[in-house]
């Protein structure tokens, strides 16, 4: 793995995107994370945007890791059990008419 | 409600933790709420107390020290191991592939094995969405912290997960799929 100066986007079987210059595709695996968190600024956002859609391998990569996220938020939802919501709103309730 | 009441579920992982947790923070914030700065982000605010009352509860009962480390894994370790399977099934996205792969139970199996400083920051970024700045504020840690538990959490989680699909025939053991290909 230590050898992969792509930074690893490159998926099974497949080169890195046909006129893609390896940094590119490094600078794309690097800042794949926080470009799903919202956290870069628009200027990084465009370039990454304009490198994905010229590149296969790394708009898979995106694609897949945001397909993940979506997966393990929604697989994590619970609903509040009834009983618990109607301690929570009586609790809160005395608090309201037990002014300290 | 629910999505507090889940959050309050991955950080205690139990139901009867999950309920003195939501508890304590309603009642926090209800004598908290004449200090809430109006305009701001009330949900962040919430998450706020949810977090410090869960780090400050867990750090009064801990008895002993619970694993804070994570070993190395390789970047991507998910994605190296199940790309492409969207190729491997016409016609159905990567989405709808890793939605059938995974039970709710096995990603909240593989969220609750993170250890604790890893696994609030990962559900408040990765499932809550909140930003890492609103987190480093949560959590009263450095963003940099905040980032470099996130990229690690985030990997062990793929680790884990990776091991559900192991364990019933979706994917190979342990080699990456790009090591297995080079073979031929």
């Amino acid at each position: 793995m230590s050898g992969d100066s792509t930074g690893g986007l490159t998926p099974p079987g497949d080169g890195p995107g046909s006129g893609c210059a390896e940094t590119d595709c490094a600078d794309a695996a690097e800042q794949l994370q926080e470009y799903l968190s919202g956290e870069l600024d628009s200027e990084t956002i465009g370039a990454i945007e304009a490198h994905i859609h010229r590149c296969g391998p790394c708009l898979d990569a995106y694609d897949f890791h945001s397909a993940l996220r979506k997966v393990v938020a929604s697989k994590c939802a619970e609903s509040m059990p009834g009983d618990l919501r109607s301690r929570l709103v009586g609790m809160l309730d005395q608090a309201a008419s037990n002014p300290e | 409600m629910d999505a507090l009441y889940a959050a309050a579920m991955r950080m205690t992982r139990n139901p009867a933790d999950a309920e003195d947790l939501l508890q304590e923070t309603f009642l926090r914030a209800y004598r908290g709420f004449p200090n809430f700065t109006q305009g701001t982000n009330l949900r962040a605010w919430l998450y706020r107390i949810l977090t410090n009352t869960y780090i400050n509860t867990y750090r009064a009962k801990q008895r002993r020290p619970e694993q804070t480390e994570l070993d190395e894994v390789e970047d991507m370790f998910l994605y190296r191991r199940l790309g492409g399977l969207e190729a491997a099934a016409l016609g159905r996205s990567a989405e709808d592939e890793l939605m059938d792969m995974f039970t709710e139970a096995e990603v909240k199996e593989a969220i609750d094995a993170l250890p604790d400083n890893f696994r609030v920051p990962v559900l408040l970024a990765d499932v809550e969405g909140f930003s890492y700045k609103e987190i480093a504020e949560m959590m009263d840690t450095p963003i940099g912290t905040v980032m470099s538990r996130l990229h690690r959490g985030r990997k062990a989680l793929e680790k884990s997960l990776h091991g559900f699909a192991v364990a019933r025939g979706l994917a190979e053991p342990t080699a990456a799929v790009t090591d297995a290909s080079s073979e031929n």
